[in-house]
């Protein structure tokens, strides 16, 4: 990962030697009906924890065990004094930061493993950041946040297994989101009314500094006895081992439904709804001709093979930019821009007129950035626009989608 | 020849809007009003440069219709410009007063008209957006108001903390409306969602007794076609 990740990686004191460590292999069986390779499909595994609670802890532990290539895990909250309740920690443990603690606990466990903390929210996390991941385990409490990680995991085709309990019922879901494609089902598809509803009312907005900033109001917590916490995580970690190694019947777009009153589970098929108002478009992974920088739109587009329909119709998205049309002054004087400039940019030079600073304007700038608004540009590299230093572009016609990684984000890809 | 005062012909205006309204319109009804040829020009322009997924531009064009359906029964709002090829793009000339403050030492100024850039995104669709996203106060300049925020970023108009996902059009377009025309607003400074202008809305807080700018609803208020506003769930 590069140095602008928000990710920290963890590090060892170098004390703490893994020398005394044992193989993985060592207690791996042969698992029936299992691959020859099963230790080197674990050992190549990277993973994508969302949440660092009483499932995701669990499912993090169990993770370095595995001795996975590379682990990350995401969490924007701290341990309270009531999660020595329901979570795997120790009371020195409160206080700390949910993401933090269980990384470190990872990498105790599993030296050889790159493990990373970030201590913030998944929307923050950069679409190449999240490209590099195999599996994502999604064990928050929050509904938007379901939707954002499957819509992200959809479009990148990386499968999300999520594990979720309702405590008063002693039941616990594992939702496998294979993520294979547009007809595939993600997390809204299944979403009752009451649950969009839910998703309103449990969001609000801060308007205090006009930067985006979003906030989950107070929700109920996780009421739950703890070990159907840790016996969710580890169905989920079960799974998802099953996917990876091939065993049994596949468990791809399944429900998992556990009850522990009766010790019943039930499996069911989780199916796309027509109806489902998100974007199921997945985004075909592929280089660039150039590093991206020196690529112009209309490179983009070509090896996209969004020409060859000529229907204009397309459209690009700039890691982390938008495209100004126009920037105007405090005084009204409006200025024509055509560049690509970072969403925090403050200012974008200073007017003809009053000399005072020119913003970029919201009415006038665009994230998606239809091709016919940047027709004058085309030819242009995107670092000469603005765009310097980016990771991924996305070219979007019809439907149908590119996502164009620079080298150091397609190398490795599984 | 025309003798008809300014007054008398905005109640002429007014009442052949609502005489071409059946009485029992209803807001729900947009979707399904036929538009009239300069209105269908501008829909026809937008739907061949729409773009996005199938699912996307289904939604932008219902949305889309009932926006100029809106326009084409208010005569309040006039739909300059509509772009539909990624996100909902609308520049809008909406018949409201706008309170405004030129002059810091001088005198309120009401302006009859607000011109607005309005941009619906695609995730608006699936995901509650803060109520400063949608709307922003192009002309006129030195808006007066605690929920407008200052030039330098863009005077984006806050329609409360959250907006809900997958809010029609037609409804920001109504709270707009309501903003600006001081028949809701929001002056608690400590509430953290809402003022984007403190000296604002403390003088607001202050001069309550202009408020709000007009008693008048969206719609007229002939033959009670107002009512059809307030019966839509905002």
């Amino acid at each position: 990962m590069t140095k602008r990740d928000r990710f920290i990686e963890i590090s060892l004191r170098t004390d703490a030697s893994s020398s005394s460590l044992p193989e993985f292999n060592a207690r791996l069986p042969l698992l029936m009906g299992g691959p020859e390779d099963a230790e080197q499909l674990f050992a190549s595994m990277k993973a994508l924890v969302i949440g660092g609670g009483g499932i995701g802890g669990e499912i993090t532990q169990h993770l370095g065990r595995w001795q996975i290539e590379e682990l990350a895990v995401v969490d924007p909250k701290r341990f309270k004094s009531e999660s020595l309740l329901t979570h795997s920690i120790p009371p020195e443990a409160v206080g700390e930061s949910k993401a933090f603690y269980a990384a470190r606990l990872a990498k105790r466990l599993s030296p050889r493993t790159r493990v990373f903390a970030l201590e913030g929210m998944f929307e923050s996390l950069s679409l190449s950041d999240l490209a590099r991941f195999d599996v994502v385990f999604l064990a928050t409490d929050g509904l938007l946040a379901e939707v954002q990680v499957s819509q992200a995991c959809l479009s990148l085709g990386i499968p999300v297994v999520q594990g979720s309990v309702h405590g008063e019922s002693l039941c616990g879901h594992v939702r496998f989101f294979g993520h294979g494609g547009p007809e595939a089902p993600c997390a809204a598809c299944g979403f009752t009314r009451e649950e969009w509803s839910h998703l309103n009312r449990s969001t609000v907005f801060s308007c205090e500094g006009l930067d985006a900033k979003r906030t989950t109001a107070a929700s109920e917590p996780t009421m739950s006895l703890s070990p159907l916490c840790s016996l969710i995580a580890q169905l989920a970690l079960l799974q998802y081992a099953r996917d990876r190694l091939g065993l049994g019947v596949p468990v791809r777009d399944t429900v998992l439904e556990y009850c522990a009153y009766t010790h019943q589970t039930v499996v069911t098929k989780l199916h796309r709804n027509a109806d489902c108002p998100c974007d199921h478009v997945t985004l075909r992974r592929t280089a660039p001709p150039r590093p991206l920088a020196e690529c112009s739109l209309d490179d983009l587009e070509q090896a996209a093979g969004a020409s060859e329909n000529g229907d204009g119709a397309v459209s690009f998205e700039v890691e982390n930019s938008i495209w100004a049309d126009r920037a105007r002054c405090q005084c009204g004087e409006w200025r024509p821009l055509g560049q690509f400039v970072s969403r925090a940019a403050a200012s974008v030079g200073r007017c003809r007129k009053c000399h005072g600073m020119m913003t970029v304007h919201p009415f006038h700038s665009y994230r998606l950035v239809p091709a016919s608004a940047v027709e004058f540009f085309r030819n242009q590299s995107l670092g000469e626009l603005g765009a310097s230093g980016i990771r991924w572009a996305v070219v979007r016609c019809n439907g149908r989608a590119a996502l164009f990684l620079n080298a150091a984000q397609t190398e490795g890809q599984s | 020849m025309n003798n008809q005062t300014p007054a008398e012909a905005e109640a002429t205006n007014l009442r052949s809007v609502a005489e071409r309204l059946p009485a029992d319109f209803d807001l729900t009804q947009l979707g399904k009003m036929t538009l009239d040829a300069h209105h269908s020009r501008l829909l026809q322009f937008a739907q061949t440069t729409c773009g996005g997924s199938p699912i996307w531009r289904n939604r932008k064009l219902a949305d889309a219709h009932e926006l100029l359906a809106l326009a084409q029964v208010s005569h309040r709002l006039a739909v300059l410009f509509l772009d539909l090829r990624e996100d909902v793009r609308a520049h809008l000339m909406m018949r409201a007063p706008v309170p405004c403050l030129p002059d810091p030492t001088g005198a309120l100024r009401i302006e009859p008209a607000a011109e607005l850039g309005l941009v619906y995104p695609k995730a608006a669709v699936v995901e509650p957006q803060p109520g400063y996203s949608f709307v922003c106060l192009l002309n006129p300049l030195h808006a007066w108001h605690a929920n407008i925020g200052p030039l330098s970023t863009g005077q984006r108009i806050c329609l409360g903390a959250t907006l809900p996902a997958g809010i029609r059009l037609r409804e920001i377009i109504f709270l707009v409306y309501r903003a600006l025309t001081l028949q809701a607003a929001q002056f608690n400074a400590f509430d953290v969602a809402g003022v984007m202008n403190g000296a604002a809305a403390d003088w607001w807080q202050r001069n309550s007794d202009k408020m709000p700018l007009t008693h008048e609803s969206f719609i007229c208020s002939e033959r009670g076609v107002s009512s059809a506003v307030t019966r839509t769930t905002l």
